[in-house]
């Protein structure tokens, strides 16, 4: 009965159970691990109800119900094993078949198939179907990563709802409706999102199948493990597949707290590089022009020979460092080397995560990403997100489009957000602080008006384009936070980034987000101070400087001048073929460690494979430098590593990191799982566990409540895992005085600001070596204002000559973007735009060809 | 994707036909609606739908070409194929069957020359087969561009054909003459936008209700009070107005007053497609 | 007391004696084993050359020793080693390993894997009991001596003797067998065996790096 709470009880095989109305009864029954059969289903998605698998009996109603489309009502009877809804789950899967192809054995999908697993659970053993089955051409590319095979289609839509209720990449549809309904893309525009490979993770057969993956492997030849995607700072939890080891396969693995149940292509399908042949196995040692392959004692020697030798250490760090490779960097540089000088940014140089401390009391968010979804307002002013943070696109648009959040966008160019934002404010480039100060102070209306109607508001800044100064933009985003009581994401461009700064990777900042007696060069100083022989040693760590840093001439003078240069890399990079000792680090997949994501949830890593030839963790390399040097550290383990930690750092004094491969709390006991007669004893309800908010049945969850698992998420049942975000003490809320902002000036017509950003499929050290993606970076462009663009004699398409630094000729692109700016892609094929830029805020020249 | 919407990426609707797809936009408060009437109007420029065309459709509505081949592949009378001035389709249900719709399907076929769904040498027939044309009293019935033909033979079927093939005026049960699909496209395309290729009030219902130019042929309006040309042609805008209510189930029992021409009393016989009303036409 | 007992065993001995003996002087003496006798298997091809095997590794999942390894890989229009989308890029069977239970030709979807009678197996290293795709494979499809569907002929007769190797009437097009040419992963498959990966992968298919 009802309870005045807004509860009801309703009553599943016999089992009484309270719960919140509007729930679906799918989900309910789930909980109390009664599995009702579905196909079309999916606990990320609306429901549709046309697969047609769950109908259930509900008493007193005269037809079989489908759970996945009724909400549980008060005094509800249910009963999922009656023998009609028996029937008809038997009855829909023989239809299913039907025209379902038995091939089996040459798919992809057999041995995790939904459709075997549940025909074998509830379906007949035989078919009275004799006919022809409807054929189509097998195998069809619909993308460059995507295979769709139609014959074994069951029309549940999942790939179709997907592209348009999460993705809004609308390229895969229902065509033919009616008896010949088939899935297919238009005929010459395939299915190019940057999601698309969860459709195959979410198709219940074998239809879609990925091309990387196809014939590659069986399920039960797989081992796994649970990671997080070690790409972009959003720290999508991942799971790695490795065949005779060999990394084969990676997977999304649920956390509702950062990725939902989704990963993006570049994380899914850029593994290849781990295995690549190009991996530096061994340490080598220059010798005059080459290097010279040795053992680590030597190289570690040389390596503490040279850095003892300098009078003055740089330390730069690059963004995919786990968080304990970062603090044996910070350790290694303040504590060993006794330097100052360290810093992670290289892309994003000066971006000013350290004014986070004075407001807030840590270098990043204050908000989750689940604050996205309960905010009314979000104001975005930083990089394309569908870019750079995939999923966090995601979770914006999830929150905009699901959830009605009004979305502000504050940017010098056009965004992938403005194509559902609320309200663009388009602004000149260098100008966002002041329109950022208009939403403020309510000048810049109508976008000020919703900020200022907003009783939850997030502000999400990221650095926009390299090579700026964006501190008057984070103290207005600060600021507007603050005076209407809203939150800050911070977005830093990659996965160790948030890491980095946890651990005082940055020259004004020690770790825990306090204060260093001395302030360091900042890594323009760095290199600046090493071009000019003040630095006479670099100590860099999977950091491709060259191709990175926003001035590629600096870096190159400041590697060339004659400072001793240690380097750890995955690769042979430009950077690293300047080292003077370059020692292999392990990839992702081969170590055991903890990522820090943007909203400062760390989240743990596990070991899969085996490091080629005697690559090592990059905390191995600094402990084994520090040790050679005289410093032994006693670190051996990952724990011995954390044990440091936690004694050093105080924010991260409490954090249990073995704690966190805990899995979810199971929720209670699963008594009818539904699957004996299935293989691999699956146990289908799972793991419960707070789920702070239930986005399923639209109705809310409380916390605490059983989180229910499904099929799809069987297999990574132990690894559901929510990550921790480390308790920080609070700020003042406030950033001191505002800088003087600069005010947009004029230029001379033909010069422009060059703003730049990262593509998600680029040149990159590891997308460049993950075959499958590096061939779908696109070609380097220069993107204009039209009138511009009139101005200086340019039209779409036309060639222009562009000449920063450097002088480069680029196909012209009109685009939506400020007057008086040029945005150029940072990285390429056939350009790092980075050898354009000169010195701080860069300028190019624009003429035609 | 620019921003904005580049005319000059249009490939098929120029000109003209971009005024045709304007108007037609105008006409709905979501351009989503406007996706039919676009692909008829592409079918009517170039006789059949073709990726081009889905291609403008999906630039001038907004979203993307799938969509628009997914909601344009439900309807069979927008052709993804080339399907010649004249589509013929006959009949293949129940009581046409038993009155030889099989062998006329196959002997009309055979004096035409081609398979089913393709087009003859001359680029101008294709024979197709049709599920229920609710024309029974008519069987095998039939139609020439979706124009009822009754009580076929093949002989009758193949004059026809030589009729249009010579440029005669072919007549319909209903006594309208046969257009092409492209004409008849276009009229389906511009519906309720005041325009029309036909003349004035030369559509008529089979019970000789005579209805507004801008009315599709083919569309059949419950009928009440005087027949035959009587009855007072509402304005364009009150036709699409009605022709709206007429589409909901919920309008079926009602009438627009004005529409009614003040007669109250709703004749059963003169509802369209009532057998008492067609004896003129189907003797 | 062990008079009677000893008495009883000499008697079993001597009846032996003169008993016919079922031992032969292998190997100058080779005794012909049953037809359906489980020994070393092959890969079997169809009347028109392509192979049988689909490289589905339903063999590889249902053996109990983990003794075969089976790497897919897609047919092109221009290299196509079987009918459909898949062949087996890498088939390797490991006989230190197989108990020639013979569930992996029960499991074969496609009956390409058939145990021949060959039983005479051995070899001076571990790498060279690694059977690999171009030694499994016939050159031409197998004559068998039952039928392949259940219904059996009338005249069905289990005398025919053992698998036989002759050509049938269409004779098989030459086709490259998959050992040039092919790029893959994972040369070596199986736990345990991976200290011996890089002796007997240099016979198989391997990647060129």
């Amino acid at each position: 009965m009802s309870d005045g709470n807004g509860t009801v009880t309703v009553t599943i095989n016999g089992r009484r159970v309270e719960t919140h109305p509007g729930r679906l009864l799918i989900d309910v029954a789930e909980e109390l691990g009664i599995f009702v059969p579905r196909f079309c289903y999916h606990p990320g998605m609306r429901s549709v109800a046309v697969c047609r698998m769950c109908l259930v009996h509900v008493e007193g109603q005269r037809k079989l119900m489908p759970a996945c489309a009724t909400p549980v009502s008060d005094g509800m009877e249910v009963q999922t094993d009656h023998p009609r809804a028996v029937d008809a789950q038997s009855g829909m899967l023989e239809f299913l078949l039907i025209n379902h192809p038995l091939d089996c054995p040459i798919c992809d999908r057999a041995g995790e198939c939904p459709l075997q697993d549940q025909t074998y659970a509830h379906g007949p053993g035989t078919s009275r179907y004799v006919e022809p089955k409807r054929t189509y051409e097998k195998a069809l590319e619909i993308s460059d990563l995507v295979v769709l095979d139609r014959e074994r289609c069951v029309l549940c839509w999942r790939c179709v709802r997907f592209a348009d209720e999460i993705a809004g990449d609308r390229f895969i549809q229902l065509v033919d409706r009616g008896a010949g309904t088939q899935i297919l893309t238009f005929s010459d525009e395939p299915f190019d999102s940057y999601f698309s490979g969860n459709t195959i993770q979410i198709c219940p057969v074998g239809a879609l199948t990925a091309k990387p993956y196809r014939f590659v492997s069986r399920p039960w030849d797989l081992k796994t493990a649970p990671s997080i995607c070690a790409y972009c700072s959003v720290g999508c939890p991942i799971s790695n597949e490795a065949r005779a080891g060999q990394l084969v396969r990676c997977q999304a693995l649920p956390n509702e707290n950062v990725n939902d149940f989704w990963i993006c292509d570049k994380g899914r399908f850029g593994y290849h590089y781990v295995d690549s042949p190009e991996r530096l196995d061994n340490p080598l040692v220059r010798k005059g022009d080459s290097f010279e392959v040795t053992g680590w004692a030597e190289a570690l020697r040389t390596a503490a020979e040279g850095l003892r030798g300098a009078a003055s250490v740089g330390v730069i760090a690059g963004g995919h460092l786990t968080t304990e490779d970062a603090y044996a960097v910070q350790r290694l540089a303040r504590g060993t080397l006794g330097t100052a000088d360290l810093d992670s940014r290289i892309q994003d140089d000066g971006a000013p995560y350290e004014l986070m401390v004075d407001a807030a009391g840590v270098a990043g968010s204050t908000a989750t990403l689940n604050d996205l979804e309960s905010a009314q307002t979000i104001v975005w002013t930083g990089p394309d997100p569908r870019e750079e943070l995939p999923v966090l696109f995601l979770r914006l648009r999830k929150a905009v489009t699901g959830r009605g959040a009004k979305l502000v966008v504050v940017s010098p160019r056009r965004l992938s957000l403005d194509a559902f934002a609320t309200h663009v404010v388009r602004c000149e480039a260098g100008a966002e602080a002041a329109a950022l100060e208009g939403l403020r102070l309510g000048n810049e209306r109508p976008a000020a008006d919703d900020v200022a109607s907003a009783d939850a508001l997030v502000c999400c800044w990221g650095p926009s384009s390299p090579g700026r100064d964006e501190t008057p933009i984070l103290e207005q985003v600060v600021a507007l936070a603050a005076e209407r009581g809203g939150k800050v994401l911070v977005c830093p461009p990659h996965a160790g980034s948030q890491g980095l700064l946890d651990m005082g990777v940055h020259p004004a900042l020690s770790p825990g987000y306090r204060r260093p007696e001395t302030r360091g060069r900042r890594t323009r100083e760095i290199l600046e101070a090493a071009a000019s022989g003040e630095i006479d040693a670099l100590v860099i760590a999977g950091a491709d400087v060259l191709n990175d840093f926003p001035d590629a001439e600096l870096a190159r003078r400041a590697l060339t001048s004659g400072a001793f240069v240690v380097v750890s890399e995955l690769f042979a990079t430009d950077t690293a073929r300047a080292a003077d000792v370059l020692l292999p680090a392990a990839a992702y997949a081969e170590r055991e460690g903890t990522f820090t994501n943007l909203e400062r949830r760390l989240q743990k890593l596990e070991q899969l494979l085996a490091a080629p030839g005697t690559a090592r963790e990059v905390w191995r390399i600094c402990a084994g430098i520090a040790a050679a040097m005289g410093d032994d550290w006693g670190w051996t383990s990952f724990d011995d590593v954390w044990a440091d930690i936690n004694a050093s750092v105080p924010t991260h004094a409490e954090v249990d990191v073995q704690a966190l491969t805990q899995p979810h709390p199971v929720a209670g006991p699963h008594q009818e799982s539904g699957y004996e007669l299935m293989p691999n004893d699956m146990v289908m309800a799972g793991p419960g566990g707070p789920m702070p908010k239930g986005h399923r049945s639209g109705a809310a969850f409380e916390a605490g409540q059983a989180w229910p698992l499904s099929w799809e998420l069987r297999s990574f049942e132990a690894h559901l895992r929510p990550g921790l975000i480390p308790v920080a003490a609070d700020g003042t809320g406030e950033v001191g005085t505002l800088t003087e902002r600069a005010s947009a000036t004029r230029r001379e017509p033909g010069t422009f600001r060059l703003l730049s950003g990262r593509h998600i499929y680029d040149e990159g050290t590891m997308v460049s070596r993950s075959a499958m993606l590096h061939e779908l970076a696109k070609e380097p462009f220069v993107a204009l204002n039209a009138a511009d663009a009139a101005e200086i004699g340019l039209s779409d398409g036309a060639q222009a000559v562009v000449e920063g630094a450097t002088s480069v000729t680029l196909p012209v692109v009109i685009d939506d973007i400020a007057r008086g700016a040029v945005y150029i892609p940072y990285d390429q094929p056939g350009l790092h735009a980075n050898t354009l830029m000169r010195g701080p805020e860069p300028t190019v020249t624009v003429r035609p060809a | 994707m620019s921003a904005g919407f580049a005319e000059a990426a249009l490939e098929v609707l120029e000109g003209e036909r971009l005024e045709d797809a304007r108007r037609i936009l105008a006409k709905y408060p979501n351009p989503r609606s406007a996706v039919i009437p676009l692909l008829f109007l592409v079918q009517s420029i170039q006789g059949y739908v073709t990726d081009e065309g889905m291609r403008d459709v999906a630039r001038l509505v907004g979203i993307t070409p799938a969509q628009v081949l997914a909601t344009g592949s439900f309807y069979t009378m927008l052709k993804k194929r080339p399907q010649g001035d004249y589509v013929i389709s006959i009949c293949r249900n129940i009581t046409c069957t038993h009155l030889g719709a099989r062998r006329l399907i196959a002997e009309v076929r055979d004096r035409l020359g081609v398979e089913l769904n393709e087009v003859t040498s001359d680029g101008r027939f294709m024979l197709e087969t049709a599920e229920c044309l609710a024309t029974c009293d008519g069987a095998p019935s039939g139609q020439i561009n979706y124009e009822d033909v009754y009580h076929l033979t093949t002989d009758k079927v193949m004059d026809m054909i030589e009729a249009l093939r010579r440029g005669e005026t072919v007549t319909s049960v209903r006594g309208e003459p046969i257009r092409t699909i492209r004409e008849i496209s276009y009229e389906m395309a511009m519906t309720g936008t005041g325009l029309t290729a036909l003349g004035e009030a030369t559509a008529r219902t089979v019970a000789g209700e005579v209805l507004p130019p801008d009315m599709a042929p083919g569309f059949r309006p419950r009928v009440t009070g005087t027949p035959a040309g009587a009855r007072p042609r509402p304005g364009i805008e009150e036709a699409a107005e009605s022709a709206g209510e007429m589409g909901a189930p919920e309008a079926e029992g009602e009438q627009p007053g004005d529409a009614t021409g003040g007669s109250e009393a709703a004749a059963p016989g003169n509802r369209p497609g009532h057998p008492g009303s067609t004896e003129e036409e189907s003797r | 007391m062990a008079i009677p007992e000893l008495a009883k065993g000499f008697r079993m001995v001597l009846r032996h004696v003169f008993r016919r003996k079922e031992t032969v002087a292998y190997p100058e003496v080779r005794r012909q084993p049953f037809p359906r006798f489980k020994g070393r298997h092959v890969l079997d091809r169809h009347p028109d050359g392509l192979e049988k095997c689909i490289g589905c590794e339903l063999c590889a999942g249902v053996c109990p020793a983990d003794a075969i390894y089976v790497v897919g890989a897609a047919n092109t229009p221009e290299h196509r080693f079987s009918p459909g989308e898949r062949y087996a890029q890498i088939y390797q069977i490991n006989y230190l390993r197989c108990i020639f239970c013979g569930l992996c030709v029960e499991a074969c979807p496609t009956e390409a894997l058939l145990m021949s009678t060959e039983y005479e197996i051995s070899g001076d290293s571990r790498a060279s009991l690694i059977y690999t795709k171009d030694q499994l494979i016939v050159d031409a499809p197998i004559r068998r001596h039952w039928p392949t569907r259940k219904e059996l002929p009338p005249d069905f007769n289990i005398t025919g003797g053992g698998l036989s190797f002759t050509e049938v009437e269409r004779p098989p097009v030459p086709i490259p067998l998959p050992t040039e040419g092919v790029s893959g992963p994972f040369e070596g498959g199986w736990s345990g065996e991976r200290d011996t990966a890089s002796a007997f992968s240099d016979r198989g298919p391997r990647r060129e790096d």
